[in-house]
């Protein structure tokens, strides 16, 4: 039998090998007579598509489409599926596009992205039309009309084969619970993102009794009650990726028991949540005996830094734990009592050690209030904060080794920048809470000290009343950023003639590499 | 070449401490280079030809491609051959709302060494079209990406006539292609692009999509 079968390994192998001789001998005689110059036209079809799917479909079929019979082909008669991704655009150019190309190919569409609310009207000006659109796999729509959105997922149950639906609707639902509902009736999700508006109205979801949704990834970006958390689990029974980012407990309102079940159940991220730590263990009770990854940031309740607290959860209900990332905040004007470095011995006994689950902690200032964070050491980190310590009890300042991890820098204040002595080899965004008034040269210095400048692609400040300076010099040390994020309260002081004259606005103001900008709060711009 | 003696002398340095087993290469002129296993690993085609066919000091032919475009290529994957893999996707980094969106191939990420290397290579000479070609017959995903992205950055912006004359795109012959009559019925917005087929100059018509 072994012999057989290792004949017949031999076998195959001498089949390849001969296949690639052939393969050689043939490129051999056609490379012996070629002697031309090679042209454009030269590369195979493998390669023009390639060309074309970097450039987008609309880009590609108004460049080539009618130069020759060849390109012609493969861009208006081709069947192979397009993705498209429309976001900043004139309205004249997208009614173009949409009249010539986009709904031509309608039937090709098998990945849409619509990252502008204007556009998601010009696209659906009729909600019906997406049901013709029946490749559809993949559909992204950042904000639209309330009603529009109602009238576009009822028809999406139309679409057989899409699978991911990401919703950014930052305007109010009266009631999220209908949208809820119309996802879960999607006969081919798989993957859901919601970003909702908080001030939604937010109703009790009725307990599923028999629509079930055939949903395994599930991120709810908006803020969630942990008491409406049972009801929406019992529409999600295959559920093996949930993440929920502000997932919050009412006061007065005490957790009621869980009665779903999730037996795929193996990832969970749950970010910025306001629950306590019993509640949290009501839902380990019930959710995680399956689970291999667990993500968890919290505030305030410092029942979460007891490590005997979490060694007790672990053992009981997440037996299958591989991945344990925990992060901590607090004010430290109401933990100023728990002595840090006791809370730290207690995370490295053996049972810590065992599963190299390993933590730290910072004081740091924020907002001119002091506090303190609690969060496992680097491995699952992406983000590193630099900020202005004021205590040294443990040595952050010293060079770390492991943070080829961290792809993002957030700048909390600039003496954080200053003190700041490791490199970041793989960070590609940076996030600036704070002005900096360094002059260009120094924060040039300081900036190739953290990070390779060429390699940060996305710039992201929130600053209140940002200067336009800072953005004007981060841009100039950042030669390759092409998302712009401007959130929260910032706004723009007015450009004054002086600043449009100085030699970094011209060279900005010249180059056109931003092509994403989101800004919120957009007061002002002169 | 001077580029290809000094890729394989670094290459020679690197494998008897690092990886132990030297790899021959030959391009179609003859030229043989020495690489070693960090480079044998970025190139597909000469990962399989060199497990499959029994080398041993033998060089593998690589009947495809030039000793002036194999060398660069050789250059290149000695460059790379330390980079980190990259690794998969992690689905738990939900904590940015940017992440969200469906972000199409991006063309400028093209690092600053890369950016260096594919200059080297121009149109009118077809050596930009050689070394995209090189790269995907040798299955170096890495050098592909970047020629693919070298050109994308090219066209973009410019209009059908613009791109016709930088790459010399030919012209459907006379009442043949899109340039028929019969075939252009139908196709709105599509213009035909020539009258004449031994035409090469830019398109004596307007082109509404372009303008």
């Amino acid at each position: 039998m072994e012999q057989t079968k290792r004949q017949r390994r031999t076998n195959s192998i001498v089949k390849k090998k001969k296949k690639l001789e052939g393969k050689i001998t043939t490129l051999h005689s056609n490379s012996s007579t070629r002697t031309f110059i090679t042209r454009f036209e030269d590369l195979p079809n493998e390669i023009i598509y390639e060309i074309f799917d970097i450039l987008d479909f609309c880009s590609a079929y108004e460049i080539f489409s009618n130069l020759n019979r060849r390109f012609h082909q493969i861009l208006v008669l081709s069947t192979l599926s397009i993705k498209m991704h429309i976001s900043l655009i004139s309205k004249p150019t997208f009614q173009r596009h949409y009249k010539q190309i986009i709904m031509p190919n309608k039937h090709r569409i098998n990945s849409l992205c619509l990252s502008n609310p204007f556009i998601v009207d010009l696209f659906f000006p009729s909600s019906q039309i997406i049901s013709k659109f029946r490749r559809l796999e993949t559909l992204i729509i950042d904000t639209t009309t309330t009603t529009k959105l109602a009238n576009l997922l009822k028809q999406l149950t139309k679409l057989p084969n899409l699978s991911s639906l990401t919703i950014i609707h930052r305007h109010c639902l009266y009631n999220i619970n209908d949208l809820y509902l119309q996802i879960f009736r999607l006969p081919a999700l798989k993957y859901c993102k919601l970003l909702l508006s908080e001030n939604s109205n937010y109703g009790s979801l009725p307990m599923s009794v028999n629509e079930t949704s055939p949903i395994e990834h599930l991120v709810i970006k908006n803020k969630f009650c942990l008491n409406e958390l049972n009801a929406l689990l019992s529409y999600v029974p295959k559920l093996r990726y949930l993440a929920l980012n502000h997932l919050y407990s009412l006061p007065d309102e005490q957790t009621k028991s869980f009665s779903s079940s999730l037996n795929d159940l193996t990832h969970i991220s749950i970010k910025n949540s306001r629950i306590l730590f019993n509640e949290l263990e009501l839902l380990a009770k019930h959710f995680f005996h399956r689970l291999q990854i667990f993500h968890i940031s919290t505030y305030f309740d410092v029942s979460f830094l007891n490590a005997n607290h979490w060694e007790r959860l672990i053992l009981s209900y997440m037996p299958n734990l591989i991945v344990f990332d925990f992060m901590h905040t607090n004010s430290l004007n109401d933990t100023t009592q728990l002595k840090y470095e006791d809370l730290i011995q207690q995370f490295q006994s053996s049972f810590w050690f065992e599963r190299q689950w390993l933590f730290t902690y910072t004081f740091y200032w924020k907002r001119a209030e002091r506090h303190v964070i609690f969060n496992s050491s680097r491995p699952y980190r992406k983000s590193y904060v630099l900020y202005s310590e004021f205590s040294k009890q443990i040595d952050l300042y010293q060079q770390e080794n492991n943070l080829d991890s961290v792809e993002r820098i957030c700048i909390q204040d600039e003496q954080g920048m200053i003190n700041c002595v490791n490199h970041f080899s793989n960070v590609t965004e940076l996030t600036l809470f704070c002005n900096l008034s360094q002059s260009q040269d120094s924060l040039s210095t300081h900036f190739n000290l953290i990070f390779p400048t060429k390699q940060l692609t996305k710039l992201v400040i929130t600053v209140t009343s940002i200067p336009f300076m800072l953005i004007i010099k981060a841009l100039s040390l950042l030669p390759n950023i092409h998302t712009l994020m401007l959130t929260y309260e910032s706004f723009f002081e007015k450009i004054s003639p002086s600043i449009k004259q100085c030699d970094l606005f011209q060279l900005i103001e010249d180059s056109d590499r931003i092509t994403e900008i989101a800004c919120q709060l957009f007061n002002e711009i002169g | 070449m001077a580029t290809t003696a000094e890729a394989s002398n670094t290459t020679t340095g690197n494998t008897e401490t690092a990886t132990g087993k030297m790899i021959k290469i030959q391009s179609n002129d003859g030229q043989i280079f020495e690489v070693d296993q960090g480079v044998v690993e970025q190139s597909s085609t000469i990962k399989t030809l060199s497990d499959l066919m029994d080398v041993g000091d033998v060089p593998i032919p690589l009947p495809n491609v030039k000793a002036s475009i194999l060398g660069p290529i050789v250059d290149f994957c000695n460059h790379h051959k330390n980079d980190q893999k990259p690794e998969p996707i992690d689905e738990d980094d939900d904590d940015d709302p940017n992440k969200d969106i469906y972000e199409p191939k991006r063309s400028d990420d093209i690092c600053e060494w890369d950016l260096n290397f594919i200059k080297q290579f121009t149109v009118p000479e077809g050596t930009l079209f050689d070394i995209i070609m090189a790269a995907n017959y040798l299955g170096i995903k890495t050098l592909l990406a970047v020629g693919c992205k070298t050109i994308a950055n090219m066209v973009r912006g410019k209009s059908s006539t613009e791109v016709r004359e930088m790459f010399n795109i030919s012209y459907d012959p006379p009442g043949e292609g899109i340039n028929a009559p019969n075939a252009i019925e139908g196709q709105a917005g599509t213009v035909p692009t020539t009258q004449d087929a031994n035409a090469t100059g830019p398109s004596p018509q307007p082109d509404p999509m372009n303008q």
